[in-house]
């Protein structure tokens, strides 16, 4: 599958601070991928190199085949980038925003944009200025999405956004899905669990790790162990557990690797005292938890 | 082309407030312009302040419309939109060029054709000074724009660029400057580096949005203007300008020291005492005028102690019917304590310029309006001293001078200042401004004056302008530069404190700045 997004050993330093360190990512064409981790993680500086909006210190990225760097004026036809922190012209009204874009979009869909501005219920005569937070997210929305861009770039969209506005800017983006690759940015993992089919998780500017949504919450267990007896204290466990914590004769870990058959057999050999176990599968934000606390990369 | 328009009308759109406010102004200062014509000259508050109201209001309009899409930060949306950079720069330059340069064209044509100037015959003239305005004004609020994200941003850098300003002025105090850079070569380099890192921030702004760089470039050139006028080597550049007389040429004048007289109060710095040395002078030709440009004093001491004065501007004018006038020195306390009482050997070399008068022509003044050379048009008009001669001139004032004689002034009084009348043959002289320019650089393109005679030949109080009757006949001459020339005076033996000035009583000193010609 080819990239809509690549990086090779991005990196961005701003004077001493070394906001991204050798990112390397591949957003597949046609994925939603949900670019996570803490606020000061680097997500939104590694964006903001993807769309141009400063160079990056080394490393190279593409866009659509296009190197970053080139990433200007008719490139941004097929891109569709909004920010919850963006500079809207707030002395335009919804309708008078909308219909200056117009002109700058080739593919620009009125239909689309008539049935977006209905959608979200966005009032046309009403400044950017005077919209709530939300109503204006809402319309940069619609501003990224009327033109069928290949690449709908987001960067933390739901930030503050009550639930019900969150729910509706999520199903006009996933309605949008079908036609273009789409990066989300987020620190708030509940919100792109249901969204993503991709996940990565951005962390003091570098990658931890990268990967396909299911295949992440397949590989992670919560696994508890019940024993016959309190274990012998163990210093060493198999490299996939992390936060292995004893209580009596329970025994809690993560399996990072998780195999329904190479994992039983792995806890039989530990624990050749126990009398049960269970694996329960872990929500996105357990397990970035998890991984956090641990301080690992996968 | 399509997408220039469209930014444009949407920047219409967004200024109009802006853009119908800053015609308001242009209106109002047309009008005013005009009515001053046939007022009396006076200060008045609103009317100067429009002068200055109307750039401030072009600088605001040009960063409004920069900053509509902002150049500087990460946040603006327009980054992101499919917007081509060199378009966007042809969209506000044409927007400038819609609001600013054609409105000040029409107003310049509407007020040549009031001033009885057809427009058509002055089109150089008027396209000149809308170039002058374009890179003076237009092009570096248009760089500053483009390296500062809102209004209060800019105004900071103004800020800090009046402050430079007067950093660099109080630093050129320790920095021998001459009495005259216009055309000099550090000048021009300075000007042409100062229009270069203008239009290079724009264009790095607007292909690359490097702000960082951008503003580099202007820090840069912070630097290196005070670096070039430090380096430069001004007293080579004024023999270069001004080469000493060449053997077998006599200069136009020679001078000597002139008989003592009791000085008029001079301010001088606290560190420094005003001396006033007369001169005498001789030789001028009868169509020959010298204007003492500069001068360089070095005083010695009997025990070779040594003053020099480095260049300062000096302007004085030696005319044909006079053979009097005086040097102002301003010396180091100091020095001067040391030696005022002993005899000095005083060297002063002068910067001087030769002029000749070309063209001669006699004008009467009649209380139904008269020309004069230089395309100009004259009339009376009603002034608190009685009825001033005003005139208007095309673009710029010529480079002229006028002189009457006292038998010929048709004022039945002509007290001077003791009360007296003056002599008969007493001739007078007034003069015309200068520019070197094809037009003299203000929002109208005429240039007015008041027609006046300033200079009697007599003591300095009996200078204050006498008015010019109408039926007066006048008699001018355009002036032509003939040469520059060194003029060397040497004084030897004299006593410093025989010519010191009384200091100019505290108070009566003031500073001022000078508004754009209205």
């Amino acid at each position: 599958m080819s990239s809509a997004l690549h990086t090779e050993q991005l990196s961005k330093r701003f004077r001493r601070v070394e906001a991204l360190t050798g990112l390397d990512l591949d957003v597949p064409e046609g994925s939603i991928y949900a670019l996570v981790g803490p606020n000061g993680a680097g997500k939104t500086t590694a964006i903001k190199i993807l769309m141009n909006i400063f160079p990056p210190t080394s490393g190279r990225a593409e866009v659509l085949g296009t190197d970053s760097r080139r990433i200007a004026g008719r490139a941004f036809t097929s891109i569709g980038y909004v920010s919850e922190n963006q500079k809207l012209p707030n002395w335009m009204p919804v309708g008078y925003f909308l219909k200056y874009l117009r002109p700058f979009y080739p593919a620009w869909d009125t239909a689309l944009e008539n049935e977006l501005v209905e959608q979200f219920q966005l009032p046309r005569e009403r400044k950017l200025g005077h919209l709530s937070r939300g109503m204006r997210m809402k319309a940069a929305l619609v501003s990224a999405l009327a033109y069928h861009p290949k690449l709908i770039v987001l960067d933390e969209p739901f930030g503050g956004l009550d639930p019900l506005v969150r729910d509706e800017l999520v199903a006009g983006l996933l309605d949008r899905a079908s036609e273009a690759s789409i990066l989300i940015s987020s620190h708030d993992l509940a919100e792109i669990e249901n969204l993503a089919t991709h996940v990565g998780y951005l962390e003091q500017g570098r990658l931890r790790f990268s990967d396909e949504m299911a295949t992440l919450m397949a590989r992670f267990r919560e696994v508890e162990v019940t024993l016959e007896a309190s274990p012998a204290a163990r210093d060493t466990w198999p490299p996939s557990w992390i936060q292995v914590n004893t209580a009596a004769s329970v025994v809690r870990f993560v399996e990072t690797s998780f195999d329904s058959q190479r994992t039983a057999s792995a806890v039989r050999e530990a624990f050749p005292n126990l009398r049960n176990v269970t694996y329960t599968p872990m929500s996105l934000r357990a397990i970035f938890l998890a991984m956090a606390k641990a301080g690992r990369n996968l | 082309m399509t997408q220039v328009l469209h930014i444009f009308r949407k920047d219409v759109r967004r200024l109009w407030r802006e853009t119908a406010t800053l015609n308001v102004l242009l209106v109002a200062y047309a009008w005013e312009t005009v009515r001053r014509w046939h007022s009396e000259f006076s200060f008045e508050f609103w009317s100067e302040w429009l002068a200055l109201l109307v750039p401030l209001a072009w600088i605001f309009l040009i960063l409004r419309c920069v900053q509509e899409e902002s150049l500087v930060g990460d946040r603006q949306f327009w980054v992101t939109r499919p917007h081509e950079w060199p378009k966007l720069l042809a969209a506000k330059l044409l927007f400038v060029l819609v609001f600013i340069n054609v409105p000040l064209f029409v107003i310049d044509v509407v007020l040549l054709a009031k001033a009885g100037f057809p427009p058509a015959s002055y089109l150089p003239g008027l396209l000149w000074l809308q170039l002058l305005w374009t890179l003076f004004l237009f092009l570096p609020a248009f760089a500053l724009g483009a390296i500062t994200s809102n209004i209060g941003q800019a105004v900071l850098v103004v800020i800090g660029v009046i402050l430079y300003l007067v950093l660099i002025s109080e630093l050129s105090r320790e920095v021998p400057q001459p009495f005259s850079l216009a055309g000099d070569p550090p000048v021009i380099l300075e000007t042409s580096l100062g229009l270069a890192t203008a239009a290079a921030v724009v264009l790095l702004q607007y292909s690359r949005r490097r702000t960082r760089k951008s503003r580099l470039f202007v820090v840069g050139l912070a630097i290196t203007v005070p670096l070039i006028a430090a380096v430069t080597p001004y007293s080579r550049l004024i023999d270069r300008a001004y080469p000493p007389a060449a053997a077998g040429h006599p200069p136009p004048v020679q001078l000597s020291l002139g008989p003592k007289e009791k000085p008029a109060p001079a301010f001088a710095p606290s560190d420094s005492v005003a001396v006033v040395i007369p001169l005498d002078f001789s030789g001028l030709q009868e169509n020959s005028i010298v204007t003492l440009d500069g001068a360089l004093t070095t005083i010695e001491g009997p025990g070779g102690e040594r003053w020099n004065s480095h260049w300062r501007y000096a302007g004085n004018y030696l005319l044909p019917e006079r053979a009097h006038t005086q040097v102002d020195l301003t010396i180091d306390r100091v020095f001067f304590d040391r030696v005022k009482n002993t005899p000095v050997n005083v060297r002063i070399s002068f910067a001087a310029t030769d002029l000749h008068e070309l063209g001669k022509e006699r004008v009467v003044t009649s209380p139904s309006g008269f020309a004069v050379p230089g395309n100009g048009r004259c009339w009376y008009r009603h002034g608190r001293r009685g009825d001033d001669i005003a005139c208007l001139f095309p673009l710029k004032q010529p480079f002229a001078t006028f002189k009457v004689s006292a038998g010929e002034m048709t004022c039945p009084q002509n007290p001077d200042a003791t009360g007296g009348s003056l002599p008969p043959d007493t001739i007078g002289y007034g003069w015309l401004g200068h520019s070197a320019s094809q037009a003299e650089l203000g929002i109208s393109p005429v240039a007015t004056t008041e027609l006046f005679v300033w200079d009697w030949g007599v003591s300095d109080q009996a200078r204050t302008p006498r008015l010019i009757c109408p039926g007066t006949p006048l008699r001018f001459s355009m002036l032509e530069e003939a040469g520059r020339m060194r003029i060397e005076l040497r004084l030897d033996g004299i006593r410093l404190a025989d010519y010191q000035a009384d200091e100019m009583a505290s108070g009566a000193v003031g500073a001022g700045f000078y508004l754009p010609r209205p």
